[in-house]
C-alpha cells in the first residue's frame, strides 16, 4: 500500500502529487516536466515536500503534521535513476555490493553472486561501468537497488536509454523481479505503450498534478478529461452539446457531425459534453459492403486523406464529406496491417466510418484542462499527437 | 651553508599544507552541499587572499593578532604565547597564502561529481560521512592532490605575509625566502644564488606535478 499526498512549491513549478496504490506495478505516466521524477525523489526522500504525507506499507516516511521526515538512508527504497548513476570508480560487483552493510566478506560475496546470476551479469564483476553496455548498466543498477532488500523499487524512465531488443528483455526482467520480490514497483515513463503493458495501476500526472489514477484499462477507455484522453492516445476527441434525447438515445452535436452515444441518464438536452473514441475503435466500411440490420446510426461518409504505416498497424486520416473543420482530417483510424491490406481502401474514392456507441466515452466538457490555451498544452512526447484543434473548440 | 632557513621553510610548509588540506577539505565538502549562490560567496571569501597584496593581508593579521587584542588574549590562553613574531605565525602566513590555491583546485573537483551518484548513495543507506569517504574522495582525489601540491609550492615561497607577522628573525622566524632577501641586501650573492636555485627548483617540481594531475582528465577506469 502506497499513499502519497504531497505538495512542494518550486520557483517555477508546483508539485501536488496525490495518489493511493495497492498493487505491485504502478506506472506514473505523463509528459516530460510533469513532475514524475520529482514524485519519485520525494518518495525516496531526496527532496522534502512542503506539506503532506508519504506512506509505504505500514511505514510513514514523511508527515508534515508531525514533522516526520525520514532521511533517504533509513527508508530502504531501491531507486534506479534515469542514467543509472553507477559509481564509475567501482567495478560491477563493487557497485552491487555498495549498499550492503554489517555482513562478513563471505556473506557479501555470496549475496553479490546471487544478484549477478539473477541479473545475468556473471563474468562482468570486475569490469568498470564505463565498459559495459546500456542494458548491463541498467541490470547492475537494478541489482544494486535490490540487494538491500528494499521496501519498494523506484524506476525512473527505465526504458528510455535502451534500444528495442534490450527493452523487451528488461520487460521480462521486471516481471521476474515482480515475482521474486514482494514489493511494489513504481515506474515513471512517458512512453504510453510501456505504461499500458506493465501497469497494474496508472497515475496520470501533468504540470505537477495527478489528473487520474486507476487501473490502466479504466484510464485508457474512460479518461476523465480531454488532457488524459490525449495522453492515453484517444486521438479522436471532441466537444459538443446534447442535441436531443430520443428513445433513451442521446444525440450529441459537435457542430461538424451528430452522433448517438447511447443511453446517458445523467445528461439532458443542451448540456455541454466532451467525448472521445480511440482510433482502433473507429470502423471503416467500404461502399460496396452491405450493412447489416441495425447498423445505421453513427455512419459518416468521407475520404481517406492520409495513410501512415506503422509496421504492424496502419493509421488513416479521415475527412468527413461535410466537414466544417479547417483541419486536414476529422478522425484518426487505426487498423491492423492485415485488415488494411484486405480492405484495399485506395480503390474507393469515398468510404464510410462507423462509431460504435459502446466505444464512445463521454466526459465532462468543462475541465480545467479544457480552458488552457492550446499552446500551453504539452504533447506526450510521441511526436504523433493529432489533437483535434478546431472541431472541438468552437 | 646555513641550513636553518631551509629546514624552517620545510617545517612551516609541511605543517601549513597539512592544515590547509584538512581545513580545505572540510570547507569544500561543506560548500559542495550549498546552493550555487551561497557557494559562490564562500568561493569569493576563500580565494580573496589571491587578490590582496601580501603586505595588506599581513598588515591586517598584525592588527588582529597584535599584543593586547582579544584574539591575542584567546591565543595566549590556548597556547601560552602570542602569535606575532614566532614561527607558528609563519605557518599562519603560509596557510593564508596557500589556501586559495587548494580551494580553487579542489572545489571544482567536488562540483564535478554527478549529483545523481550522491543521491544513489543516499538511497543505498549511506551517511554523509560515508558518501564523502566512499564516493566523493575517490572521485575528486585528483583535484585534492593537485590542490595540495599547489598549496605546498605556494607555502614554500611565502614572503610578504610572513615578513609582516613573523618577522625576519634569523634562526627563529627567518624562512628561506626571507634569508634570500637578507643575503641579497648584504651582498652575499653566492648564498642567495644557491638558496634561490633550491626554492625555484622545488617550486617548479611541485607546480608541475600539481598541474599535471589536474589536467589528466581520464581515470584509469574510464578508458
Amino acid at each position: 500500500m502506497i499513499k502519497v499526498d504531497i505538495q512542494k512549491v518550486f520557483p517555477k513549478f508546483k508539485l501536488q502529487a496525490k495518489f493511493t496504490a495497492d498493487c505491485k506495478m504502478i506506472v506514473i505516466f505523463g509528459p516530460s516536466g510533469a513532475g514524475k521524477s520529482l514524485t519519485l525523489q520525494a518518495l525516496a526522500g531526496l527532496i522534502k515536500p512542503d506539506a503532506g504525507r508519504i506512506r509505504v506499507g505500514d511505514q510513514t516516511f514523511f508527515d508534515s503534521e508531525t514533522g516526520l521526515n525520514q532521511p533517504p538512508r533509513q527508508r530502504r527504497i531501491g531507486y534506479v535513476l534515469q542514467e543509472y548513476a553507477l559509481f564509475p570508480h567501482l567495478t560491477v560487483a563493487e557497485n552491487i555490493a555498495f549498499g550492503l552493510k554489517g555482513l562478513t566478506r563471505w556473506a557479501k560475496r555470496s549475496k553479490v553472486d546471487e544478484m549477478l546470476k539473477l541479473m545475468r551479469l556473471q563474468g562482468l564483476e570486475d569490469i568498470y561501468p564505463a565498459k559495459i553496455s546500456g542494458g548491463q548498466k541498467q541490470r547492475t543498477a537494478l541489482a544494486r537497488a535490490l540487494i538491500i532488500e528494499p521496501k519498494a523499487l523506484l524506476l525512473d524512465e527505465p526504458f528510455s536509454a535502451l534500444d528495442s531488443a534490450v527493452r523487451e528483455k528488461l520487460r521480462l526482467d521486471l516481471s521476474q523481479i515482480k515475482q521474486q520480490y514482494d514489493i511494489p514497483i513504481i515506474m515513471v515513463t512517458h512512453n504510453l505503450e510501456e505504461a499500458y503493458q506493465l501497469a497494474e495501476q496508472m497515475v496520470i500526472i501533468d504540470e505537477g498534478r495527478v489528473l487520474q489514477s486507476g487501473k490502466s484499462s479504466d484510464i485508457f477507455y474512460h479518461p476523465i478529461n480531454r488532457t488524459v484522453a490525449r495522453f492515453v492516445g484517444a486521438k479522436n476527441i471532441f466537444t459538443g452539446y446534447v442535441f436531443k434525447i430520443t428513445n433513451g438515445d442521446t444525440v450529441i452535436d459537435t457542430g461538424g457531425f451528430k452522433t448517438t452515444i447511447g443511453t446517458r441518464s445523467e445528461l439532458s438536452v443542451g448540456d455541454k459534453v466532451g467525448f472521445c473514441i480511440r482510433p482502433e475503435d473507429v470502423m471503416v466500411i467500404r461502399p460496396d459492403k452491405v450493412l447489416g440490420f441495425g447498423v445505421k446510426k453513427n455512419l459518416f461518409p468521407g475520404r481517406i486523406v492520409g495513410t501512415s504505416h506503422r509496421g504492424d498497424s496502419c493509421l488513416l486520416q479521415f475527412k468527413l464529406e461535410k466537414s466544417v473543420s479547417n483541419r486536414d482530417f476529422d478522425f484518426t483510424i487505426k487498423l491492423p496491417a492485415h485488415a488494411y491490406q484486405r480492405l484495399e481502401l485506395h480503390k474507393y474514392p469515398t468510404v464510410t466510418v462507423s462509431l460504435k456507441k459502446q466505444a464512445i466515452h463521454v466526459f465532462g466538457a468543462d475541465t480545467t484542462a479544457d480552458n488552457r490555451p492550446l499552446t500551453a498544452v504539452k504533447g506526450t512526447g510521441s511526436g504523433n499527437d493529432s489533437r483535434p484543434r478546431t472541431v472541438d473548440r468552437r | 651553508m646555513n641550513l636553518t632557513p631551509l629546514l624552517l621553510t620545510l617545517k612551516v610548509s609541511i605543517i601549513s599544507t597539512a592544515l590547509v588540506f584538512i581545513l580545505g577539505l572540510l570547507l569544500v565538502e561543506a560548500a559542495s552541499r550549498l546552493a550555487l549562490r551561497t557557494r559562490n560567496v564562500v568561493r569569493l571569501i576563500a580565494t580573496l587572499p589571491l587578490a590582496l597584496p601580501p603586505t595588506v593581508l599581513g598588515y591586517y593579521l598584525l592588527v588582529v593578532f597584535a599584543r593586547g587584542t582579544v584574539i591575542d588574549k584567546v591565543f595566549k590562553a590556548l597556547f601560552g604565547t602570542s602569535l606575532i613574531f614566532t614561527w607558528p605565525a609563519a605557518v599562519v602566513a603560509s596557510m593564508i597564502a596557500a589556501f586559495p590555491l587548494f580551494f580553487m583546485t579542489a572545489m571544482p573537483a567536488f562540483e564535478g561529481i554527478d549529483k545523481s551518484l550522491i543521491n544513489a548513495a543516499k538511497t543505498l543507506g549511506k551517511t554523509n560521512w560515508q558518501i564523502f569517504r566512499q564516493v566523493k574522495l575517490p572521485l575528486a582525489w585528483r583535484g585534492i592532490a593537485s590542490g595540495t601540491l599547489l598549496a605546498f609550492a605556494r607555502a614554500l615561497g611565502e614572503f610578504g605575509i610572513t615578513l609582516m607577522i613573523a618577522g625576519n628573525i634569523p634562526g627563529k622566524t627567518q624562512t628561506a625566502p626571507l634569508a634570500i632577501y637578507d643575503f641579497v641586501v648584504s651582498g652575499n650573492r653566492s648564498a642567495a644564488n644557491s638558496l634561490a636555485a633550491i626554492l625555484a627548483l622545488a617550486g617548479f617540481i611541485f607546480l608541475f606535478l600539481g598541474i599535471w594531475l589536474s589536467q589528466r582528465r581520464r581515470y584509469k577506469f574510464q578508458r
